[in-house]
Order: C-alpha cells, then structure tokens, then sequence
C-alpha cells in the first residue's frame, strides 16, 4: 500500500478530507522525526517502539581493492515491533 | 530528550501542531497507526512518505541449536516485521553525524578497543547519542583535515554530493565513492557549517550526472595525493578513551611527585637533625667522659661534684678500679697501660692529663673551639687499632672527634687516609690558646 492510498484510506476512516489526512499525517511523521531527533522513544502499544540508535565506526574494507575504510559513526532509526504484532504475523 | 513517548503523548502533540482538537487528534493517531497494521494484513507493505516502508518479510528456515537441550533444532521459516526508515528521517537523525564520511585507512591504523559497543543497547544512546555527537559536530574541520589537499577547481556541485554519499555507495563502485568522499571531506572542512542546510534537500537523480563528470577530473589527482597515515577523525568516540588516559597518568605522576616529596623532606630532616646533635654531641661525649673524670678523682670522702679542683690525687688503686668500670674512659686505660710503670713516678703527669681533659670535656667544646688548641707536647703514643679511626682516637684522648687534625699535623701525616692498623701515632697534648 503506498502514501497515496493510505492517506486515503487514513481520511475515509477519519471523515476527514483526503487533503487534511495528508496535512495531518505530514505533522505526524515531523512530530515524530522531531522527537526522535531528541532521542526520545515513541512507544505505541499495540504497534511497537520506534527509537534511534547508535551505530559505532568501524573499519569495512572494499572487498574488491582490498581498501580499508574507517566508517565513521551515526544515529539511526530503528522499529521494534510488539509481540502482538509480530505474532499477528508469524 | 531521552523520553518515552505513547500514543496519547503523541496525539497531544499533533492537536497542538496541526490545530485540531485533541480528541480528532487522538482518533487520528489511533487510526494512523491501525491502518498501517491493516495495509500489512493486506499488502504485506506500507511506505508512508517521510517514515518509512513498513514490511513483512519471509525468514528461511535454518537448523539450529536447542538453548537449553543443545540438541540440533530447525527455526521453521516464518515472517518477520521490519521497518525501512525513509531518507529524510534518516538525514534528521544523523544531523550530528552528518558530517562524517568514511576515511580511508592504512594498513598501520589500529582500532581503539576500550569501546563499549553501543548498537543494541538502549541506555548508551540516550547518555552518548546526542552529547556526543553534538561534540561531533563541533570538530569536523579539525578532524577531516589532515586527509585531503585542498582542491581548489572543485565546482559547487560537490557540496550537494555530500549527503548522497551513502546512497550512492550502492549505486556506484567502492573506489569511485572513495576518491569522492576523500574530495568531499575538503569541501566539507571548508563550507562547514553551511552543509547542514544542504543536507536536507536532496534528489537522487541530480547527483548523479555531476558526479559521473567529477570522477575523470579528479582520480587522477586523489591518487597522489592520498596520504599514507591512519586517520583517528572521530573524535567524540575516543572521548571516553582519551579522558580516562591523562588521569591515571596524572595519578601516576602525582603520586611520584609526592613521594619524591617526602623522600626530600626526610632527608633534609635527617640532615637538619644531623646537624643538631652535632651541636650537641660534644656535650654528650663528654658526659659520659665526664663520670670517668670524676671517678678518677674522686676520693672516697670527696663529692663528686668538685670536678674543677685540679691535681687531686686519687689513688691508683682508685684509679685501677674505676677503669675497668666505664669502658668509655680509655683514657685511663691509656694512662694505667702507658704509664704502668711511671706511674708511681709520674702520677701528677698522668693526672694532670686527666686533669685537662676533664676541663676539656666540661667546657661545650663547639667547632668554633677546635682552634683554640695548640699541640703543646707529646702525650703519648698510640697504636691504631683495626677499624680505628683518627675521629675515634681523638674521641678517645680529647673527648671530641673533631680535634684529630691535631693528631695528624704533629704526627706530620700527608695523608691521613693512608694510616692503616698497626701504625705508631704520637697523641700530643692539647693546652687551650691563651
């Protein structure tokens, strides 16, 4: 299901207009990325934990040249489903 | 910073954000997020524009170990639920990492191994996340420096490029994005802060042409120029590293420090208390010489006291049993071994040695007053003993140590040092300078 459709769908549910779902999910996913921007943890019962985390450098190397490359560190953002969700879908 | 946020923290925000009331805001959160559940029943995918791709994934089955039987156990295939993060979430969260590109490495360069790794754990994401890549973003310029020359006749263009590094990496092969991220690094260093704003804004499709016409221009220069040393460009990581260092090489130093301290303040307090009883040793040396004294002359009837009447005459018998008394009264000795056989004769020459000497070792006899001698006559001869030494026969004879250059110059000794055991010296008498 791409963007378009869920919006859709999103506004149909809502009795909302397919542009104030669209207007609405934008804020949503900025609050979202704002927050975990600061670190925080955006735990949705029922659904899961999105959150960041951190990932060290560490040395790769270019398996063709044999070349080794320091990367370097970086915050990433990752999902933990709950364990409804995941059994929903074993 | 560093909170949990639920469904209800959420919504809250998105009446305030998006003016709607809070209950429209809470219905539309709830259904945000059980939608997407529903698009995954459906479609097995959902990809929210800004979010991310939500998706359900087959897992194959492997054969594994039972964990608490050991016995060999196959994990049947099943599905599992993964979330893709999109780009522009990506981008907004590694803002304070943002900077930072792969560097290349030597062959030499050794990874600091005193990290913790902090992947999968909550805790250290929250203390070391942002503090530390706030830290991070401060010292990009220092830190890319020493990787790259300065190449002057790069076009703007490149300052876009660097965002795209990571994505490209999979487009392109490893070297090319190696020589551009090397270019990049500098133009990094050098429009620092500005790339921030340039970061956010991206379109894969623009970068690609300007970098297929950098790499012809610009390979050929990196090669050269690509140094040879390792590169330690992150500097926030090694912050725990670094700092634990200093410290304990400064306990280190410092608990040198004080016991070389110490060390000093014993010697110099041995030294100042050396000195003191320096002071103070003539007057204890001649103490016990001065119970010698007296005995000798003591009368049986006479109080001991009256150490300063001279040319008493005591009795040899006296005198021969007080020696063998007090054995720091070898002056006497002397007198009974040298002039056993004078004495009789020479009693008053023998005690009127004794006789000085006892207003000798009743004076304070300081250094000041070891020049107020003059070696007036032989006294006696004296064979030095093993492991006798001049400062001992003048302790012996004068009551002080310092007094032996008396002994050497009557003698006519060049070098005192070369008198061994069995060696005659002539014990002149001392008479105070008038």
């Amino acid at each position: 299901m791409n963007n378009k459709e869920f919006i859709a769908k999103l506004a149909k549910q809502c009795r909302i207009t397919a542009a104030d779902a669209a207007g609405n999910v934008e804020t949503l996913v900025g609050l979202m990325t704002e927050r975990l921007k600061e670190n925080d943890q955006l735990n949705i019962s029922g659904f899961g934990v999105l959150e960041v985390k951190m990932r060290n450098e560490r040395l790769s190397v270019n398996p063709k040249t044999g070349q080794r490359f320091l990367v370097p560190p970086k915050i990433v953002p990752s999902f933990r489903p709950s364990s409804k969700l995941k059994d929903k879908f074993k | 910073m560093d909170a949990k946020l639920n469904h209800s923290d959420l919504s809250t925000l998105l009446a305030k954000e998006g003016n709607i009331s809070a209950s429209k805001a809470e219905y539309f959160t709830k259904a945000f997020f059980d939608l997407i559940i529903e698009g995954l029943e459906q479609d097995g995918i959902v990809k929210i524009n800004g979010l991310g791709t939500f998706k359900i994934a087959e897992v194959a089955s492997r054969s594994s170990v039972d964990v608490n039987t050991g016995e060999k156990i196959e994990i049947k295939g099943h599905k599992k639920l993964t979330f893709t993060p999109a780009d522009a979430l990506k981008e907004s969260v590694n803002q304070p990492f943002a900077m930072f590109e792969p560097v290349e490495v030597d062959d030499t360069y050794q990874p600091d191994n005193t990290e913790e790794p902090l992947d999968d754990a909550e805790q250290p994401v929250e203390e070391n996340g942002r503090p530390a890549a706030v830290k991070a973003e401060e010292e990009p310029s220092i830190t890319t420096e020493p990787v790259v020359e300065p190449v002057a006749d790069i076009p703007a263009e490149t300052e876009t490029e660097a965002p795209a590094e990571p994505e490209l990496k999979e487009q392109e092969t490893l070297t090319e994005t190696v020589v551009t991220t090397a270019v990049e690094e500098q133009v990094v260093e050098e429009a620092a802060v500005e790339n921030n704003t340039t970061t956010q804004s991206r379109d894969g499709e623009e970068q690609i042409v300007p970098e297929a016409t950098l790499q012809p221009n610009e390979e050929p220069i990196k090669v050269q120029e690509r140094p040879a040393e390792p590169v330690m460009v992150y500097v926030p990581k090694k912050k725990t590293a670094t700092t634990e260092q200093p410290v304990p090489a400064k306990k280190r130093n410092s608990a040198w420090r004080i016991a070389f301290y110490t060390i000093i303040g014993f010697i110099t307090g041995f030294v100042a208390i050396k000195m003191m009883s320096r002071g103070d040793a003539t007057v204890a040396d001649s103490k016990p010489q001065k119970p010698v004294a007296t005995e000798v002359y003591k009368r049986p009837d006479v109080a001991s006291d009256s150490t300063n009447e001279n040319n008493q005459v005591a009795k040899p018998v006296a005198v021969d049993e007080k020696v063998h008394l007090n054995e720091t009264a070898p002056t006497v000795v002397v007198a009974d071994n040298a002039a056993d056989e004078e004495l009789s004769a020479n009693e008053e020459y023998s005690f009127v040695m004794l006789d000085e000497l006892a207003s000798i070792s009743l004076r304070d006899i300081t250094l000041a007053d070891t020049t107020l001698y003059v070696a007036d006559g032989e006294l006696t001869k004296h064979t030095i003993a093993p492991d006798e030494t001049l400062t001992k026969i003048a302790k012996r004879y004068y009551g002080d140590k310092k007094l032996w250059p008396y002994i050497v110059k009557y003698n006519n000794i060049s070098n005192p040092n070369s008198l061994g055991s069995g060696d005659e010296l002539f014990i002149p008498r001392l008479e105070p300078k008038e």
